[in-house]
Formats: C-alpha cells, structure tokens, sequence
C-alpha cells in the first residue's frame, strides 16, 4: 500500500477537498484507494458525499477498543474512507494522550489494515504543527504539502521542512499549490517565487481555484462527472500523473 | 540591309543611341512590336481582311482598334451576351483543361502501375540490397590506402574526363540520340530509389551528361549561318540557353551535399556564455509591427545580464522611445541615415560592447530558444563570425496568397532555406540574409562592420568575412518568424533590391576574383549572383517560339524530331536530377512562374548595376515606379500582359501555320506551338499572381493548436484548445457546444512550459464548439506574455511544412496550367470591368 500524507502549515488552503478529490480520480481510474481522515473536525466524508459528519470513525473504535478501520465507508465511487468520528474533549485529551505517548500508533493501526499491495492511502491531517500530522508523517511513504498562492504559506515553508525533517527524515516531501487563482497576478508571482524555491519538489500542475469543487460537493456528485473540461479536473488529473509517473513511483515498486 | 536590321529591331530613330541599347537588351514595348506584325501579316491580306469586316475593324494599320475589337469590344451592341460568352468560354476550357489532364493522368498512372507491377516482377528476381552496409562498404573502399595513391586519382579523372568528352561529342542518329534518352531516363528512375545522396550525386552526373551533350550539338549543329537576323536572333537563344546550363551546373555544385547541421551543445556553466547585444532596425514599420518583436527578444533564453537589446530606429519616433523606455531596452538613434540598414547597424556597433550581435527585422519574432539553439557553434567551432537561420513567414506571400497555396506548395524562399543554403554550408560559403543571424563582434569589426558599398549588405559583409578566412554556419530550424510582403509590388521592389545588389557585388566584389575565397566558395558567390541575372534569358524564352510563328525565322537549325531527341535528355534529367534534390522546396515548374513574375523588373536593375554600380539614384525611381503604381495590380502586370497577348496571337498565327501555310514542316510548327502553349500557361499563372484581390491584413493569425483555459466571470473555468492566434485575439475550439454572450468578459490561460498567463479577453463570436475571443487592453507585462505563449515558443514554427504537399511534376504541371487559366480569367473580368467603368464616365 501506498501511503501518501497530506499535511498543511496554513488553515484553510483546501487540504480536504485535495484528498478528496485525489481520491475519486484514483478510483476513476480503478486504483484502489483508502482516504484516512486523521483530523478530529472529522469533515472528510461529507466530501464523499456524506450527508452529515460521520459518528463512527477511527476515534470512537480506538475508545471502544474495536479494531482499527472497521467503521470505514464506501461511497458509489468506490472511495473507502475512514472518518474520523464524533470526539469531545475528553475523548480527544485520551486520545492525543496515547499518540503522545505512541508516535508510531498509526503507523502499526495501517500495517494492521489488509488492503491491496498496489492500493493508494490517503490521510488527511489537520493544520502543522500537530500530533495527527506527526503521526501521518511518520506513517507515509510520501508527503505531499499543500500550499496556498498566498504569503503565509510562504512565510510557513520552512516550518513544513523542519517537521518532516524531525519527525521523519528519510521521507520524501513534495509541495502543490492549491487554490491558485492564475488571473491574479500576485498569485502567479508567489507561484514563481515557490516554484524557483521548491523547483522540482513542487508539482507543475498547480491546483486552480474554480467553482466547479464547490458545486459538485453540494450535489453530491464527483467533479469528473460534472464538469470534466473545467481546469481544476485537468490540474488534478495532471497531478495524479505527475505523482504516478514521478514522486510515487520512485518508491520500491509498491504502487 | 542596315535598315532592314534596324527596322526589325523596332530602332525606329537611328541617331538616338539609348534606344539602340534599350532594344539591344530589352523587349520592344507593344506599339513598336504590333507594326512589325503589321509589316508582316499585310503581305497576306485575304485572312486579315476578313476578320478586319467580321470585327468591325475601320482602320485596318491602327493597332489600338484591332486590340479593342478582338479583345474588348464584342461586334455589334450586343456587348453582354458576348462578355458572358467570353467568360463561359473560359471557364469551360479551365474545365476542359482539367479533364485533359485527368484523363492524362488517369493514362499515366495506368502506365506507371503497369510499369511498377514489371519492376516489382524484375526486381523480385534480384536479393535485397542493403544499402546503408553498401554505403558503408565503398566508403571503406575509399578509405584504403590503394585508394589515397593521388596517381589512381588522377588516373581515374583523366579517364572519366576521356569518356565525358566522348559521350559529350560523339554524333548520334536520331535513333542513337533516342536510344540514349532512354538508357539516361531508365537509369536515372532506378537510381533515384535508392535512399542516401550518393544517388543525387548519380542523378546530377547524369544530368550534365545530357545537358553538356546538348549544348554540344546546339553549339556545333544548330547554328543558322546565312541571314545575318536569322544568326542575331540564334546566338541571343544560344546564350539564354548557356546562361542557364550555367546556373544548372553551378547549382548542382552547390547542392550537391547538403549539411543540414545540428545545434550544438553550450557548456554548462552559464558565467562561460558570451554577452550578445540584439539589434533590432526599423525605420518606417509601425509599432504594431515591432513591439512583439522586441518582447520576444526580452524573453530569448539566455542570462540577463548579458543580453542587451537595443532598437536602432531610424525614423527618431517619439513613440518609439517611449515604446523603448517603457519595455526596458535600449533605443540609439543617429543623425543621418547614411547607407540605411548597414548604416543603422554599424552606428549602433560603435555604442555597445557585447561579444555577439544578433540581427532581427523589425518584423522577425525570435523564439526563446534562439540563443541557446545557435550560441553553441560558436564555442565549437573557434573561426565561426556567423551563423544564419532561416527565414520563416507566418503570413502567406503574395504567390500563396493570391494563388491559394498556403503551407501547401513550398514558397519561394523554401528553395534558398531549406536547400541552397545548406548546401552552401557544406562548402563554407553560408550567406548572411540581414536577419535572424548571430555575428561575432571581432571578425565583423574586422571587415569594417556591416558592407555600404551595396544594397544588400548582407551577402556583401558574408562575402568579405569568407575572404578573410572566417567560416559561417547554418542551422535550418526556423528559430525566428516574421510577415511576408503583403502585395506583389512590394514583393518586387524586394527582388529588385536583392537583384540590383547582387548584380553591385558581382561588379564590384567579384566572388571570381579577389583572394581568400576556395573555389567552391567562389562558385556558390558566383551562383547565387549569377541567379539574379535571369531576366533576360526568361524573356527570350517566353517570346523565342514567337521568332518563328510570327516570321517564320528559324532560330534553331535542325529538324523539329532532332532537336526533340536532343532537348528532351537533356529536360528530362534536369528535371528528375532537381525533383530529387530539391522536390521538398520548390515543386517542378513553380521555378518558371516565381521568375516570368520578376522577369521584366528585374532586367533593367541589374544591367544598370553591371554599368554603373554606384548609380544609387536608380534605386528610388524603379521602385517610385512601382509603388506610384502598385495600387493598380494590372499596372504591374502589363508586361506579362504584353507577352501572353503576343503568345496568343503567336498561338493562333501557328495553327493556321499547321494547318495551312507550312504544312511542309509541321514537326517544328508543333514544336514551337507546344512551345508558346506553356510559355503561355506560365503568363496566365503570373497574371493570376498579379491581379489579386488585395486583402486587408489586421493582425495575422497562425492557426496552431495550443492548450488553453476559459475562466469564466461566476469563477468556473473550461478547458479549450486554441485554432488560432494573433496579437490581437484568439480562436478556441472547445469539446463540447457552449454558447456564450457575445461580449462576454472572460480571462484565458495560456501555458509555456510550466507557466501559465493568463489574458484578459472578451468573446467576440460564439457559434458551436467555436470561440473567437478578443485581447481587453492588455498590459505590456502581458503582452510580453503572450508573445511568449504564442510566436515565441521554442517549438512554434517546427514541423510547419509537415502538411505540405509532395512533389509530383504532373500534377504541379495541372495545378499551374489552371492557375494560367484562371489568371486569364480573372484578366478578362477585370478589363471588361474597367472599361464599363470607364464608359460610364465618358457618359457622364
């Protein structure tokens, strides 16, 4: 299995929504894939066309001592997710309790999970720097950083390389530009600036900010489905080939 | 006896030496020609006599109402039926002629197929040749020592000279003559099939065989001797004739090896690269024309700090400075404009200091690869001052333009850039073109800076680099694109330049003589000037057959079967020797049209230039001429007019000459008929290149397909391809229907590479899965981005004559034949709608 972590320093710049939508295309494709949702605001499912968040998820099996990944999902794309469940304080102190203390706690559950050598996991983090992100790092093959065409993300680059390098340093680390709207020409400036920092770490296919994510989250429909020649479909469809044909197939043959 | 010459000669005022020289050299004008006819057809009145009672013709010497009443003025009042007549004549014998040649071509293939099916039957008796270990093979041969002995060498030229000089002179029957035509003509279609260039080289042999026998038995079998107008006239075919055997042989030579040189790599340190200052002249373009030149130049791929580009404007424009400032280049000006171009350059060569100057028109887009493709020839070879690259036109020239064979036939400057300067490349002897070139500042101080003493600077500073040793080099990738010349006249007041400065250099600089050129370099000067020459021997042979059917001269001595036993090798290898060198860059026959067109301009330019090569006044009033005139396309076309009606009535004297007054010697009636018949065809086509319906030219666009992205104004976006593109807008073709408002605001993403610009734009027509949208004011940023998206991309203009057609004699015959017709066509519309015109102003 192919473990990709998708992790931010910034809020906000569409980290969710990207594995979500890398998820689907995956399973366009017939790929087998498995998006982990290892963020308690525990929102990845409704991606998947979850009416509302999920109550069962990774959380409440941990608390219950059920066995990791038995409350995952399966939509009518054939994305399996695993939410993370419904958490209050409580159970989130217990919980970050025992990553705390086990940093490698993920990395066993998925070793557990038995899934399809060739098979794509996706874990979705919350926002650097966090014990979920630490531990999705520890547990991926591949980082993949999101960044926003914006200032902060910038300003936070280093902060993202100094987690990797800590948590785990042999992983590879690559960077997309999510949300980049191109008619702006800040954006395009702040593009170039991470592009002749980052050069061949940064995905060519930035990831434009386009109504038609939005608008097939809200009819419960996939994107490829709704608008299949809008420009965010051929960011990502870019995207998955770029990560296939480079980052994701450098890694001992797994996928 | 004088005044019998004199007469014939159209001298008509014998004390008045320019009209002696003007008649020597150039054509008789219509006036003078129509009363030799006239002197000529009276001594035969019945036929004249009768057709003058049919016409309506009053006064039977007046030239002006025979040319009214046969051409223009139907008989009677019944003017409109008759026009419509005319025209559906003319239209149904472009149909006619269609069908002739389909039914010709139908015969032919049926023939070939039959003729391949025996082949293919033969040749599978025969094992299969490797050629390529063949190759190899005798190419080792050549390498052993029992080879380098210069004894054998000689040995083997002296004996290849012995039977060149038999072959050449031995005395054929007609039979012998014609077995000969066949062994040539068998020979060459088998060698042509083997792949490589040795076989051109087999074909070019064969060729001048056949032509240097030719000439032999021209030389010493044909020439009338016992009329003294009968041997003036001879002698001046004579030498069209070895004018062109020349220019044949030397062109062979100077193609036999075409070197089609890569690029070369540059080290990878880029602190080694050299500091290259871009020149961009201009002096009366507008600035329309040279601000995407100069973005593209600032976006050329090549460290920062050493590229400098500066704009040389001779016309010290306001707007042009602003322009400048405003784009962050250089602008030099200068208080004259001594020697124009040359001038321009070599001032701006005092004020800079890069290591490299490369030249752009001001209509010439560099792509961004351009440095880095052509910089590394410098670093490999040392003695290297320049290197060429081809010129590329993105717009249709007039010929492709007005005869609709855009990216379909090869243009007229295919030949020299896609042939002849690679062939001058494998000799050292790459001419500079005045743009898209890279010079070594050293060597071209060296030379004084760009050449003054000629209108085509370029060529000259070349030819001066070549005399002192230095190498220039030739890349054929098209790395830079510009305009071509938009109408015919302007066409031909650049032929005229070039003509007129070839001719200055031949005279001043001649390439024979002098020092420091190799012989071969000497040739491919020699040719390349020696080309322009052609007008006169054009016009002899656009009128030589009429010498005959008008006077019944004999200008060529033998019987008709002879003399088509003997020419027709020596076509025949010509042609196949030429479709296989160069069928890739001028189609057969399209030679014959691109010259008639420029014949008669170019006659009195370059024999000005040969007897007073400074006479710099000439040039403005030649071209003054033309673009007084130029807007009247027929204006520019009446010497062709003038010919092709002197080949018609030629055409027609010669049938009633077959079938009446010399049925005694037919075969040279046909000759000459057949003769005047494609002489005539090739006119039709010059005057269908000649009477164009001008286009108004806006903004060019080239049609490529390039991924685009449509952001809509509610945030949602499309992806599209682009059909076209220019300056000013763009055509987008998307997968599925999509209407849109026209109107409609929209932003459209273009890539290069990695980076994506995008470009305010507002639809401007939606219909279907089709967009055209316009460019919303655009900022020089993004100007500079588009130009980079689009004209500038490294790959923009390969693969551009990928959908050209490929060479097939016949049909490029066919396809001439009706242009010729339409040409005459388009004539008659055009006369008839100036004479309405002028009618119905005498009326009022």
């Amino acid at each position: 299995m192919f473990k990709i972590a998708i992790v931010s320093a910034a809020g906000g710049v569409g980290r969710s929504t990207l594995t979500a939508s890398l998820a689907i295309l995956l399973a366009q494709r017939e790929i087998a894939v498995l998006a982990l949702d290892f963020d308690p605001q525990n929102l990845l499912s409704t991606l998947f066309g979850s009416g509302e968040a999920s109550l069962g998820g990774l959380l409440p099996d941990f608390l219950t001592k059920k066995e990791f990944g038995k409350s995952a999902l399966v939509n009518s794309n054939g994305v399996a997710c695993l939410p993370f469940g419904r958490a209050n304080e409580t159970s989130l102190v217990t919980f970050e309790q025992h990553l705390r203390a086990e940093p490698e706690w993920l990395s066993k559950c998925i070793a557990q999970i038995d899934y399809p050598s060739e098979a794509f996991l996706l874990i979705d983090t919350s926002r650097l720097p966090s014990l979920y992100a630490r531990q999705a790092i520890v547990a991926a093959d591949l980082v993949l950083a999101v960044l926003a065409p914006d200032a902060r993300s910038l300003a936070l680059l280093p902060a993202v390389e100094a987690t990797l390098s800590r948590c785990a340093p042999g992983s590879q680390l690559i960077y997309v530009v999510n949300g980049l709207d191109s008619t702006r020409t800040l954006q395009n400036d702040l593009l170039a600036r991470f592009r002749s920092t980052l050069q061949m770490r940064l995905s060519p296919y930035p990831v434009h900010r386009d109504e038609a994510i939005p608008r097939a989250v809200a009819n419960r429909t996939n994107l490829q489905s709704l608008s299949p020649d809008s420009l965010v479909a051929h960011d990502l469809n870019g995207l998955l080939n770029w990560l296939l044909a480079g980052p994701a197939s450098s890694l001992d043959g797994k996928v | 006896m004088r005044h019998w010459i004199v007469r014939h000669l159209g001298v008509f005022r014998l004390d008045q030496p320019s009209l002696w020289l003007k008649r020597l050299f150039l054509l008789s004008n219509t006036d003078e020609l129509t009363e030799l006819a006239h002197l000529k057809i009276k001594s035969r009145p019945e036929p004249l006599d009768w057709l003058a009672e049919k016409l309506g013709v009053v006064d039977k010497r007046s030239v002006r109402q025979w040319l009214l009443y046969l051409f223009i003025f139907p008989p009677g009042h019944a003017a409109r039926t008759e026009t419509s007549l005319w025209s559906t004549l003319l239209t149904l014998s472009v149909s006619l002629i269609n069908l002739l040649f389909l039914t010709i071509e139908w015969i032919v293939q049926a023939g070939v197929r039959t003729l391949r099916w025996l082949g293919q039957q033969l040749l599978s008796f025969l094992p299969a040749v490797d050629h390529e270990a063949l190759g190899r093979r005798l190419e080792g041969w050549l390498e052993t020592p029992s080879f380098r002995k210069p004894l054998l060498l000689w040995l083997l030229v002296l004996l290849s000279i012995f039977f060149f000089w038999l072959i050449v002179t031995t005395p054929f029957t007609w039979f012998g003559q014609f077995l000969f035509l066949v062994c040539l003509w068998g020979t060459a279609l088998f060698v042509q099939r083997i792949p490589g260039n040795l076989p051109a080289l087999i074909l070019i042999a064969l060729s001048v065989l056949a032509s240097c026998r030719y000439g032999w038995w021209r030389l010493t079998q044909t020439i009338p001797l016992d009329s003294g107008w009968e041997t003036f006239l001879a002698i001046c075919l004579l030498l069209a004739e070895i004018y062109t055997w020349l220019v044949l042989l030397l062109g062979y030579i100077q193609n036999a090896w075409p070197l089609k040189r890569h690029t070369s790599s540059l080290p990878l340190d880029t602190s080694l690269w050299p500091s290259v200052d871009v020149f961009i002249p201009t002096y009366n373009e507008p600035l329309k024309v040279l601000e995407p030149t100069v973005l593209a130049a600032k976006g050329i791929d090549w460290p920062s700090d050493k590229l400098n580009i500066y704009i040389l404007d001779d016309g010290r424009r306001d707007e042009f400075r602003r322009f400048a400032k405003e784009a962050g280049v250089g602008y030099i000006i200068r208080p004259d404009n001594v020697h124009a171009k040359a001038g321009n350059l070599n001032h701006a060569l005092k004020l800079t200091h890069g290591e490299y100057v490369a030249i752009f028109d001001c209509d010439h887009l560099p792509t961004n690869s351009f440095l880095r493709s052509t910089m590394g020839w410098f670093f490999k070879d040392k003695r290297c001052a320049m290197l060429q690259t081809p010129h590329h036109f993105f717009s249709p020239d007039t010929f492709e333009r007005n005869l609709g064979t855009f990216r379909r036939v090869p243009n007229e400057g295919a030949l020299f850039y896609g042939l002849i300067q690679d062939g001058n490349d494998f000799w050292n002897a790459t001419f500079f073109c005045g743009s898209c070139a890279v010079l070594r500042r050293g060597p071209l101080e060296e030379v004084g800076g760009v050449a003054v003493e000629t209108v085509t600077e370029d060529a000259h500073t070349a030819l001066k680099l070549h005399r002192l040793g230095y190498t220039t080099a030739y890349i054929n990738i098209p790395l830079a694109a510009g305009l071509a010349t938009e109408s015919l006249s302007s066409h031909i007041g650049q032929r005229i330049r070039w003509a007129r400065g070839m001719a200055q250099i031949f005279r001043i600089d001649n390439p024979f003589l002098g020092k420091g050129l190799s012989f071969f370099q000497r040739i491919c000067y020699s040719n390349a000037m020696l080309h322009f020459f052609y007008g006169i021997p054009r016009l002899i042979f656009l009128t030589a057959p009429l010498t005959y059917l008008y006077f019944e001269v004999h200008i060529i001595s033998a019987a008709a079967a002879m003399l088509a036993v003997y020419v027709l090798p020596h076509m025949l290898q010509a042609n196949l020797a030429n479709a296989h060198i160069q069928g890739a860059h001028r189609h057969s026959f399209w030679a014959e049209v691109y010259e008639s067109v420029l014949a008669w301009y170019i006659i009195l330019p370059t024999a000005l230039a040969i007897f007073n090569p400074k006479a710099g006044k000439f040039n403005v009033t030649a071209k003054g001429g033309l673009i007084e005139h130029s807007f009247f396309d027929w204006t520019i076309s009446k010497p062709y007019i003038v010919l092709a009606a002197l080949n018609i009535v030629g055409l027609t004297i010669g049938l009633v000459r077959f079938f009446f007054w010399n049925t005694f010697e037919m075969g040279t009636v046909l000759l000459n008929l057949t003769w005047t018949a494609y002489n005539l065809l090739i006119l039709g086509a010059a005057i269908g290149v000649a009477t164009e319906a001008r286009q108004v030219r806006v903004s060019h666009r080239v049609s490529t397909n390039l991924l685009a992205a449509l952001h809509f104004m509610d945030g949602s976006t499309r992806m599209c391809r682009t059909e076209d593109y220019s300056m000013t807008g763009l055509g987008l073709l998307l997968d599925r229907e999509f209407e849109l408002p026209v109107k409609e605001r929209v932003w459209i993403s273009l890539w290069y590479g990695e980076v994506e610009c995008t470009f305010p734009a507002r639809v401007i027509a939606s219909h279907g899965n089709k967009l055209g949208v316009q460019f919303d004011n655009l900022s020089i940023e993004q100007e500079a981005n588009l130009v980079q998206c689009t004209f500038a991309r490294a790959d923009a203009w390969r693969n551009w004559s990928n959908e050209q057609d490929v060479d097939r004699p016949l049909q490029s015959f066919k396809e001439i034949a009706i242009f010729g017709f339409k040409g005459y066509r388009s004539l008659w519309r055009n006369l008839v709608k100036g004479l309405t015109r002028q009618r119905q102003l005498v009326r009022s």
